[in-house]
């Protein structure tokens, strides 16, 4: 379906700014009707390869080959119907603000040509596939973020698109909406077919729905195969760093879920503004007020956060507490027992 | 003090500058808005990438921008010459006003344009959508309301325009003010004239306000 042929994207040099190689030797074979994740870090090229399958962006050097076209060879006319077969959907959703919810989606219709007739009925049909019928006639900045990623959704799919390409489309949403968005793109998918290609930096979300995966880093694809090989057995070092991190993430994350049952006291979650200075009070401090502090977690990044478990009187645990939203930069009670 | 206005002569002025302002607005917004449109698509990576043309354009905007507005007003008076027939009365008087407004307001349409998220306009284009229709169903409708309020700003500014082209022969409020306040020693005619312009220029605001809250979804 998506073909990229030793692809090479490089933006020239502006005043006072290097030349940068976003894409070295990029080859790439999406079948059709797959799930395909593109994962990798800032920088890393992911949205520079999407632009390309939609001819937003012309190679350097290299074939783009969309359901058998290439699509530097399209004219204009061309490229934009076939642009039409390729939706697409934002992290930031790029809806527009003078348009309902209802209009938004006929947008993409409008600007196929499509009858009056036509619209009405698609439209219709799309809010009610994206469960939004009853929000038609609202204006995006009165939806939600998960509202607003249904709407551009619906909006790529109006025109029947044979491929979805989907940059970050869940980031910028929490989890329990990520998660609902990743079941419709799924239940879209198994409805209709569609070749899906999904950009992310959250390996969660390649794993929860994609089939085979690309890792990128630097503009290059450094590893690529079914998602279950290529996370069971990262071979190169940034994707091994990849699933390290996320498995550290998801530690603290089920430390969260596991403590509820095990935790003999409060669990707390504490980002450290100065870790060594604070430790020192917590030990003096919990050892003054008999307070048992277990670690259930720990990191040496400033970023993270560490869990423990508090074990002690109310009033000594609340002492601890005290202290440590005074120093440190941000404390979150878990649970209470 | 009042007693010596001449009632006649003030609702005359007044009809007068209300002329000039309301046809040099909609000039200015004819002009103005294809100049900005302009400025703004051609520019470097946008829609269509003209870079002579959008440094041209630039150019004669700018130009117009920088000359004083009583120096356009004598600039001008053969090219009111040339198109109207006259360069008295306040037909002719918009020509300098919208020459003066126009490259004004373009400027502020571009900014309206310019502020709309990138990402909306490359969402557009990835649909399919055609450049034309990027003008008239993403740029313009996403900018009404900035378009509405700019308009509001160039009006009051040819509010007060209009009352220095008055006094080199365009009538209106500054014209009656100047000869028949001013000059004959009335002051009731003066200062009459003077509370009617800002009288309309808060009137001007305060409608412009109100459309632009309406328009606006955000
Ligand atoms: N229009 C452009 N002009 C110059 N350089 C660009 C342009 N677009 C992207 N780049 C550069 O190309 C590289 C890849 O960018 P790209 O946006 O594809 O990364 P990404 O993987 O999508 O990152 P992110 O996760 O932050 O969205 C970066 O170094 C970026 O600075
Ligand atoms: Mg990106």
């Amino acid at each position: 379906m998506i073909q990229l042929k030793e692809i090479e994207k490089i933006y020239p040099s502006r005043k006072g700014t290097t030349s940068v190689s976003a894409l070295t030797g990029v080859d790439l074979d999406i079948k059709a009707g797959e799930i395909f994740g593109i994962i990798g870090r800032s920088g890393a090229g992911k949205s520079t390869l999407l632009r390309l399958i939609n001819g937003l962006e012309t190679p350097t050097s290299g074939e783009v080959w969309v359901d058998g076209k290439e699509m530097s060879l399209l004219s204009e006319k061309e490229l934009r119907h076939a642009r039409t077969k390729i939706g697409i959907i934002f992290q930031h959703f790029n809806l527009l603000w003078s348009r309902t919810v209802w209009e938004n989606v006929a947008f993409s219709l409008e600007v196929a040509g499509k009858s009056k007739a036509e619209i009405q009925g698609k439209v219709n049909e799309l809010l009610e596939r994206v469960g939004l019928s009853d929000r038609a006639h609202a204006y995006p900045s009165q939806l939600s973020g998960g509202q607003k990623q249904r709407v551009g959704i619906a909006r790529a799919l109006a025109n029947n698109p044979t491929v979805l390409l989907c940059d970050e489309a869940t980031s910028a949403l929490d989890p329990e909406t990520t998660a609902s968005i990743l079941q419709l793109l799924r239940d879209i998918h198994r409805d209709m077919g569609i070749t899906m290609v999904l950009i992310t930096h959250e390996m969660s979300v390649v794993r929860s729905i994609c089939q085979r995966v690309a890792v990128m880093d630097d503009g290059y694809i450094i590893e690529e195969g079914k998602v279950s090989d290529v996370f069971n057995h990262p071979t190169h070092p940034a994707t091994r760093q990849f699933v390290r991190q996320t498995e550290m993430e998801e530690d603290v994350q089920g430390v969260g879920k596991a403590i509820t049952n095990k935790a003999l006291g409060t669990v707390v979650r504490v980002w450290f503004r100065d870790l060594p200075s604070t430790w020192k009070q917590l030990g003096e401090e919990s050892e003054a007020k008999g307070v048992h502090v277990h670690v259930l977690a720990g990191s040496t990044k400033p970023s993270e956060a560490w869990t423990f478990d508090l074990e002690g009187s109310g009033e000594g645990v609340a002492g601890v507490l005290d202290l440590l939203r005074e120093t440190a930069v941000k404390t979150e009670v878990v649970t209470v027992v | 003090m009042f007693n010596e206005v001449d009632w006649n002569l003030v609702w005359q002025s007044l009809g007068e500058t209300v002329y000039m302002v309301g046809i040099s607005s909609v000039f200015t917004a004819l002009f103005g808005i294809p100049l900005g449109i302009l400025l703004v698509i051609t520019d470097k990576g946008h829609i269509w990438q003209q870079t002579g043309l959008q440094k041209a354009v630039g150019a004669v905007v700018n130009f117009f921008r920088a000359v004083p507005f009583i120096v356009l007003v004598l600039f001008l008076f053969p090219v009111a010459k040339f198109l109207i027939g006259t360069s008295l009365g306040p037909t002719a008087a918009t020509i300098p006003l919208i020459a003066g407004a126009a490259p004004f307001y373009a400027r502020i349409v571009e900014t309206a344009l310019r502020e709309i998220p990138w990402g909306v306009v490359e969402a557009a284009r990835a649909m399919g959508t055609s450049r034309l229709d990027v003008v008239r169903k993403v740029l313009l409708p996403e900018a009404t309301p900035a378009l509405v309020s700019g308009l509001t700003v160039t009006c009051v500014t040819l509010i007060s325009f209009s009352a220095m082209a008055g006094v080199v022969g365009g009538g209106g409020l500054g014209d009656a003010a100047f000869r028949y306040g001013f000059q004959s020693f009335n002051d009731g005619m003066l200062y009459m004239c003077g509370i009617l312009l800002v009288a309309l220029v808060f009137l001007v605001q305060w409608i412009g306000d109100a459309i632009t809250r309406r328009l606006d979804k955000r």
